[in-house]
């Protein structure tokens, strides 16, 4: 059975390389373009990981890892932030509310593909 | 995503056994310890059949030793009846294949 | 990457820009704090997104400059600097600039034209201004101590990424010899499943750095059924890999997102610690602490140091108060008590910590002195030489023995000085050569190619000047290298090679000069191709016959660039020929040797030294040359029985050899020759003038120059030629006699191509015809 991956950014390129990049590794991909839109896309289907940008136009990406731990099917998902470098202080918040694994951006499919191996059984 | 286990038990063979269906991962975990744990005084050996498991992960696992386990402390067997192909998979992960006397192998 | 990703991010980038354009637009009213900060924002995603996006394309010019205009915005959110109107403008700017980044980008252009380039540079250097602590506008005292803390912490980092580079590069070497079972030992904690990490997808993982030998699953953590909650993790795993290629740190990194829920620890094979105590031993005499010896040969990682270290804190409590402290043998104790590293290890490293320090207290009378004063020394020394000749030639006059006997005396001090004054300034090119593990790792991680990087002759010295001047050279040719001279691993399996990839880095001395050999085990370079390319561009006639080497020669040449993807790790066909300039601009030369399938070698050879040189003085007509010495390879007579018979080809016969010759007079144009008082001196019984031949070798190639006399030896102080001689080819600068005259010193390297080439070509159309 091939496990699905939700990717969350609001850059329909940035979705589009990863969802390629996922796809060709055998993954089942579903795109969100902001944390809203993500979590809507949550329900009426098993995700088996969450990868979400940081910053977002509606909902960005720390509520989002905030309210994903909130849903009862959802509380243990594992969920990575694609952050910046810039970004060290949401990356502990985002840790705090429980996305545990991070990429930094930028980064290239093969990293990717490295990380999401790790988290996806 | 809810627990699908369904009970076939045998009162006076002292037999019980577990047929988990689809999901025996984390999610549903809890609700299947407690149902566990209301039958585990009632009888004296535990099967369980996981060959309709489709999707388990490594707290399923553990809970597979869990219960063997507390079995052995209480003297009662346990056995691994059947399990699907994404059972034997993930055993095979953790080196234990051979682990847990299995019956048929579905 | 997809065509279809590409047009994604066209299309984004262009509504993205477009509306963050109109958002600056919007701030005109800069009264408004909330609008403004709403513009901010939406400004600030535009680059943020554009950055990431570019990122996944490897657009790494626009990465380079988002970063930065993303940086100024992080600091206008966070309030430390406030929008103005000059802002504004210079956003607007930033925004065009970004446009046509992302157009040169998306279009096949090589690289940004030197009007794009200039405007990145301009913007950049106005963008750092913001960013520069002293533009913000708030109180110092307040600023500068967290800006200190963060640039302690940055430089620690840096040191800890030195070391790990080394480690690395240390392990690498010893790749050969160190094969075996890691054991990791893993103990899970009690959040780790309800985190979503799922100890299975870990050591799946394992597999792809080594072979998982054995996996034992350890249960005795899990509580009695009453306890047990089921959703917390109670299991450890104890696990064997048969690795011969990895180290502790890419084990450790497997774990990196669980590392806060997990215990680990991870015991090498146990050949390893032999080559521990081996690397231990070989390690650069810094005076480094015990904890960083163990890393720095990679038996302990960073992050077990500060566990360590964390404990032996505790053991110390009110102890120390200020600062860790450290105690070798206590933390060798703990390290070896929490079975992280074995008591062997420790002992090598506190051995090496005494050898070192000892050494170091011996070692450490250094002074550290004005390099302008160096100079002056070495342009003293000069004189002082220059000196000396003249009162040796007076000397000589007077023939005084007593005189000449201490005149010679004084010739060898003084020869001596220069020496010595000369050494001061050569340093070991071990250094320079270190810089580049840290470049090979990086650049080799980012081409996804597995290379090593292997040193020899380090304790090679040259000038410093040279030094300073050859790092930016080797760099780019060590890049090249990595970049277009290895293939990717799966290219060099299909040929038959080694998947890591060799690069080597040499310096020897050879007749004077300093040699630094670049070798790959790559593709090589193809000869055809390169002519290809060259009658492409039109640099070579289709029908020239060339040589390999001028072939190889070619790669100098201006926008010359054959690797069939351009990439943004070398650079982009601009550079070789620059490249090759600086290298010529010390005096130095390139050559390139390159088998197809096989690797190149790019040879650079330099002067040893650029102030003062041992001459070989001679005469034709009354002008006076000099040969730098170490270039003389054998003086003989020019006897017409050496003479090839071939009409007036100037080479002859050299024990078997061809050796082409010319005649310096003719090369320089001697005026008066014919009436030079001396030659009417030098003739001989039958009134023939007897010719001289200096042999010479530059880069493994022999010229002789015909001369009228052989004066010997002369210390000569090399003075640069002024401006309007600086395009006189075959001179490369004078010197002053002891008598005052002036010589001329001779290029040698030019005059040697310039002979042999001559020579060939008139070879070939003899050839031909």
């Amino acid at each position: 059975m091939s496990k699905t991956i939700l990717i969350v950014d609001d850059s329909a390129s940035v979705r589009s390389v990863v969802g390629i990049a996922l796809k060709g590794a055998g993954y089942e991909v579903i795109e969100a373009c902001d944390g809203k839109d993500a979590l809507s896309k949550l329900t009426g289907q098993k995700i088996h990981l969450i990868v979400s940008d940081v910053n977002m136009p509606n909902m960005d990406g720390i509520t989002l890892v905030k309210e994903v731990r909130k849903l009862a099917s959802y509380r243990f998902t594992p969920i990575c932030m694609l952050t910046t470098e810039a970004e060290q202080s949401k990356m502990a918040e985002g840790k705090a509310a429980g996305a545990k694994a991070w990429i930094v951006k930028p980064f290239q499919p093969p990293k990717l593909l490295n990380v999401v191996s790790k988290l996806v059984l | 995503m809810a627990l699908n286990m369904k009970t076939v038990s045998n009162s006076t063979e002292g037999l019980c056994t577990l047929v988990v269906e689809e999901e025996m991962t984390i999610y549903v975990i809890e609700p299947m310890k407690q149902t566990i744990t209301t039958l585990l005084d009632s009888y004296d050996c535990f099967e369980l059949d996981l060959s309709g498991v489709e999707e388990i992960d490594t707290a399923g696992i553990q809970l597979l030793f869990a219960l063997e386990g507390e079995l052995k402390r209480r003297n009662k067997t346990f056995k691994l009846n059947a399990v699907s192909s994404e059972v034997t998979k993930l055993l095979k992960t953790y080196g234990i294949g051979e682990r847990f006397p299995i019956g048929d192998v579905a | 990457m997809s065509d279809e990703g590409l047009h994604i991010f066209a299309d984004e980038a262009e509504d993205l820009l477009a509306s963050a354009e109109q958002a600056l637009l919007r701030m005109d009213n800069l009264e408004d704090e909330v609008d403004t900060l709403e513009c901010v924002n939406e400004i600030f995603r535009t680059f943020h997104t554009i950055k990431g996006a570019a990122g996944l394309f490897g657009f790494n010019e626009i990465v380079d400059f988002t970063h930065i205009v993303e940086s100024v915005f992080v600091k206008i959110r966070e309030g430390i600097i406030t929008v103005d109107e000059n802002m504004v403008s210079l956003f607007l700017a930033n925004l065009d600039h970004l446009e046509y980044l992302v157009k040169i980008a998306l279009s096949d252009e090589d690289h940004m034209s030197v009007e794009v380039k200039k405007r990145d540079d301009y913007l950049v250097g106005k963008l750092n201004a913001y960013l520069a602590p002293t533009a913000i506008g708030v109180d110092k005292g307040a600023v500068t101590e967290p800006k200190k803390e963060e640039l302690r912490a940055e430089t620690e980092q840096e040191g800890a990424s030195k070391i790990l580079a080394r480690l690395d590069d240390r392990l690498d070497e010893s790749d050969g010899v160190v094969s075996g079972n890691w054991h990791i030992s893993l103990r899970f904690g009690p959040a780790a499943l309800r985190n979503g990490m799922d100890p299975a997808s870990f050591i799946k993982y394992l597999a792809n750095i080594g072979e998982l030998k054995s996996v034992n699953l350890i249960d005795d953590s899990i509580p009695g059924w009453a306890e047990f909650d089921p959703e917390s993790c109670y299991l450890g795993f104890e696990i064997v890999l048969v690795s011969s290629n990895t180290n502790k740190e890419e084990i450790e990194e497997v774990f990196e997102f669980v590392l806060d829920d997990c215990h680990i620890s991870i015991l090498p094979p146990h050949s390893h610690i032999n080559s521990y105590i081996q690397l231990i031993e070989d390690l650069p005499e810094d005076e480094l602490r015990i904890g960083d010896i163990l890393v720095a040969c990679g038996a302990l990682t960073e992050r077990e140091k500060d566990h360590i270290l964390n404990i032996q804190d505790d053991f110390n409590d009110g102890i120390t108060a200020g600062g860790r402290e450290w105690d070798a043998p206590l933390l060798g104790k703990i390290a070896v008590g929490e079975n992280v590293v074995e008591q062997e290890v420790v002992d090598a490293a506190i051995k090496k910590q005494k050898d070192v320090q000892q050494q170091n207290t011996s070692s450490q009378q250094t002074i550290r002195v004005n390099a302008l004063k160096l100079e002056d020394l070495v342009n003293l020394v000069g004189e002082l030489v220059i000196g000396s000749a003249n009162a040796d030639l007076n000397a000589r006059q007077l023939s005084d023995a007593n005189l000449n006997e201490a005149m010679e005396n004084l010739l060898r001090l003084v020869e001596e000085v220069r020496d010595t004054a000369l050494g001061l300034r050569m340093v070991q090119i071990g250094e320079t050569f270190n810089r580049f593990k840290r470049v090979v790792r990086e650049v080799s991680r980012d081409t996804g190619k597995d290379i090593e990087l292997r040193i020899s002759g380090a304790e090679t010295e040259l000038d410093k000047t040279l030094i300073e001047k050859i790092g930016d050279p080797i760099m780019h040719l060590v890049r090249n290298a990595i970049d277009h001279g290895i293939e990717s691993p799966a290219i060099r399996k299909e040929t038959g090679k080694a998947a890591k990839g060799v690069v080597s880095l040499s310096a020897f001395h050879e007749s004077g000069s300093v040699v630094i050999r670049i070798t790959d085990d790559g593709g090589g370079l193809s000869k055809e191709k390169i002519l290809n390319k060259a009658i492409e561009k039109g640099l070579v006639n289709e029908n020239q016959q060339l040589s390999d080497q001028e072939i190889f020669q070619l790669i100098f040449e201006a926008g010359f660039s054959t690797a069939e993807s351009v990439s943004n790790i070398s650079g982009r066909g601009v550079g070789m020929d620059v490249v090759r300039r600086n290298i010529e601009s010390l005096r130095g030369q390139v050559e390139i040797e390159s088998e197809e399938g096989k690797g190149s070698t790019i040879a650079i050879r330099l002067p040893l030294t650029l102030a003062i040189i041992d001459g070989f003085q001679v005469r034709v007509g009354d002008a006076q040359y000099i040969v730098p010495l170490d270039m003389v390879d054998e003086c003989i007579e020019l006897n017409e029985s050496l003479r090839e018979k071939d009409g007036n080809a100037n080479y002859l016969n050299l024990r078997g050899e061809i050796l082409p010759f010319v005649h310096l007079k003719d090369m320089f144009r001697v005026k008066g020759y014919e009436g030079s008082e001396r030659n009417a001196e030098m003739k001989d019984i039958e009134g023939r003038h007897r010719d001289n031949i200096v042999v010479v070798q530059f880069g493994g190639k022999k010229a002789g120059f015909v001369v009228d006399e052989l004066l010997g030896e002369h210390q000569t102080v090399i003075k640069p030629l002024g401006k309007v001689f600086r395009n006189l080819k075959g001179i490369s600068g004078t010197t002053i006699l002891g008598s005052g005259e002036v010589a001329m010193i001779i290029d040698i390297p030019e005059m040697v191509s310039r002979v042999v080439n001559s020579e060939q070509k008139t070879f070939m159309s003899s050839k031909t015809i």
